[in-house]
């Protein structure tokens, strides 16, 4: 294995081993990341792509300070804000995302897990106090920032903050009879 | 429990990840917690499937690194285009070797260009050459104990730590290697989705993106010849393995061209071959071109041996031989008869 210096002087250089070797490493971990700001994998998996891909070309430009590690999840990060800025503009423009949002959800409802844990999920978020609920709701289904909650809910960020924690602790806690199906699964995935 | 004393911490850092909250260092410090232990992991991953299973499309779709690999490599523009401007070399002061073999490649190829950084102040340094041929064979020693031809419309990337004691060429198109052998040198060649890993040896590397097959004839010595999924096969000299991309299944020829590596060698075996397939030989490891003036030429036999003439002695031989006339113009060197 080559060091983090290595690696940052051989994409400087623009030698391919060094690319591919760096984007092997990090692909898989950075679109997990860029998907929890887009909320769609296919478009994380362009971005992270095009990221590497303006890494590629403007290779002589690259001038690392901090680790190779943190400069990839800095790209992908600025990346994700201005593509999110892009589709805030959109969602004003049209009603496209609530639609397209709409569309996923029903998605979820039909894979395999089913009715049961569905409506558990349901009456686990019913049962949270109002304005956790509503934090919750802003969030899950309407994807807003904790900013943007905070501002349409006269709270503070810290609030917003406290209660996504209060409310995804819950949900492990109440649906944790449903959880060893995923160490089940996650263990099946592990031997093979 | 361990657990519970950064739980907080953690709890903060999981739910502003999956709120799409998280900022770069706080996405490493969670996976570099993730990491630490599978107990961690599966906090992690409950939390995973909570947040998949109550907000719109956050379920976990896999990631095929390979594919996407794939994909991009397709996209990536090569980076020294022989007619741009972009010709950097940087030679390090310290090592006076590669400024002279960097200035005499840099006369003779002309067209090909050569990008070589070597950055002194880094302390662990590592040797990174990319060679690019478009229409020139590069001849190039890459370290005291590798040695590399790369033939046209090839590329290839070097890169070695400072020892020079870890090597590894990626090769896109064809490059004969020859590699002086130590116990001290590792050398690992990778040809599309193929792995070439050398044991002291001359060998040849086909593998032109747009042929279905990678090729490697081994001139001495054996080298072992997989994929990341088939432990593949030694071969060994005088024989070429050979790898179907659509099959994935590799085969052991023992026949081999002896022109095989005469882009390198210019070493020319023809036995009873016609004048057409002798021109097109020529073609290929000359710069200069040879052509027949008239179809009626192609036809003709010819059994010679040429050991790294040059052009003009060849068409000159191939004239008396057959007994047709040969001049040199613009285009080349032209074979012809009187009539």
């Amino acid at each position: 294995m080559f060091s983090d210096l290595e690696l940052i002087t051989g994409l400087h250089d623009g030698n391919e081993i060094v690319f591919e070797t760096v984007f092997k490493n990090y692909y898989e971990r950075l679109c997990n990341y860029a998907n929890t700001y887009i909320n769609n994998m296919i478009e994380a998996e362009e971005m992270v792509q095009g990221t590497f891909l303006i890494l590629w070309e403007k290779h002589e430009m690259i001038d690392i300070h901090t680790s190779l590690k943190s400069y990839l999840y800095r790209s992908v990060h600025n990346n994700c804000i201005n593509h999110v800025k892009h589709l805030q503009v959109r969602r004003n423009h049209y009603d496209e995302y609530l639609h397209y949002a709409d569309i996923e959800y029903e998605q979820v409802s039909n894979d395999l897990i089913g009715k049961e844990l569905e409506q558990k999920i349901n009456s686990v978020i019913e049962s949270l106090p109002p304005q956790c609920k509503a934090v919750f709701k802003l969030s899950r289904l309407e994807n807003l920032t904790y900013n943007e909650i905070a501002e349409k809910m006269g709270l503070s960020v810290k609030t917003i903050e406290n209660h996504m924690i209060k409310a995804l602790k819950t949900l492990r806690v109440e649906l944790k009879e449903y959880l060893p199906l995923l160490i089940w699964l996650l263990w099946f995935k592990n031997v093979n | 429990m361990k657990l519970e004393s950064t739980n907080e911490h953690i709890e903060r850092l999981i739910v502003r990840y999956f709120s799409g909250e998280a900022l770069p260092e706080e996405a490493i410090e969670l996976e570099e917690w993730i990491d630490k232990s599978p107990a961690n992991k599966k906090y992690f991953e409950d939390f995973r499937f909570v947040s998949n299973h109550t907000g719109p499309a956050k379920r976990y779709v896999s990631v095929d690194t390979s594919k996407a690999w794939e994909n991009v490599s397709r996209q990536m523009k090569p980076l020294k285009k022989p007619d741009a401007e972009a010709v950097k070399v940087q030679f390090p002061v310290y090592r006076k070797r590669w400024f002279n073999i960097a200035a005499s490649i840099v006369i003779l190829i002309g067209l090909s260009v050569i990008f070589i950084l070597n950055n002194p102040k880094n302390e662990k340094l590592l040797t990174s050459v990319a060679l690019v041929s478009n229409d020139s064979i590069i001849h190039r020693e890459l370290s005291p104990t590798i040695k590399i031809s790369v033939n046209r419309k090839s590329n290839v990337a070097y890169l070695s730590d400072r020892a020079g004691k870890k090597n590894e060429i990626k090769i896109t198109g064809e490059a004969f290697i020859e590699v002086n052998h130590s116990i001290d040198t590792m050398l690992l060649v990778r040809a599309d989705e193929t792995f070439i890993r050398d044991i002291g040896t001359s060998f040849n590397v086909k593998a032109y993106p747009e042929n279905n097959i990678v090729e490697v004839f081994v001139e001495n010595g054996k080298v072992a010849f997989y994929t990341k999924e088939h432990k593949g096969i030694i071969v060994n000299a005088g024989e070429t393995g050979v790898y179907d991309k659509t099959s994935k299944i590799f085969n052991i020829v023992t026949y081999s061209d002896p022109n095989v590596i005469a882009y390198k060698t210019r070493n020319l075996v023809f036995r009873n071959s016609s004048l057409q397939e002798v021109v097109k030989i020529l073609n290929d490891v000359y710069p200069d071109k040879v052509i027949l003036d008239n179809q009626n030429l192609a036809d003709y036999k010819i059994s010679v041996t040429f050991n790294n003439e040059p052009l003009d002695s060849i068409t000159e031989i191939i004239g008396e031989t057959l007994g047709i006339q040969v001049r040199k113009d613009s285009t080349g060197f032209v074979l012809y008869d009187n009539e």
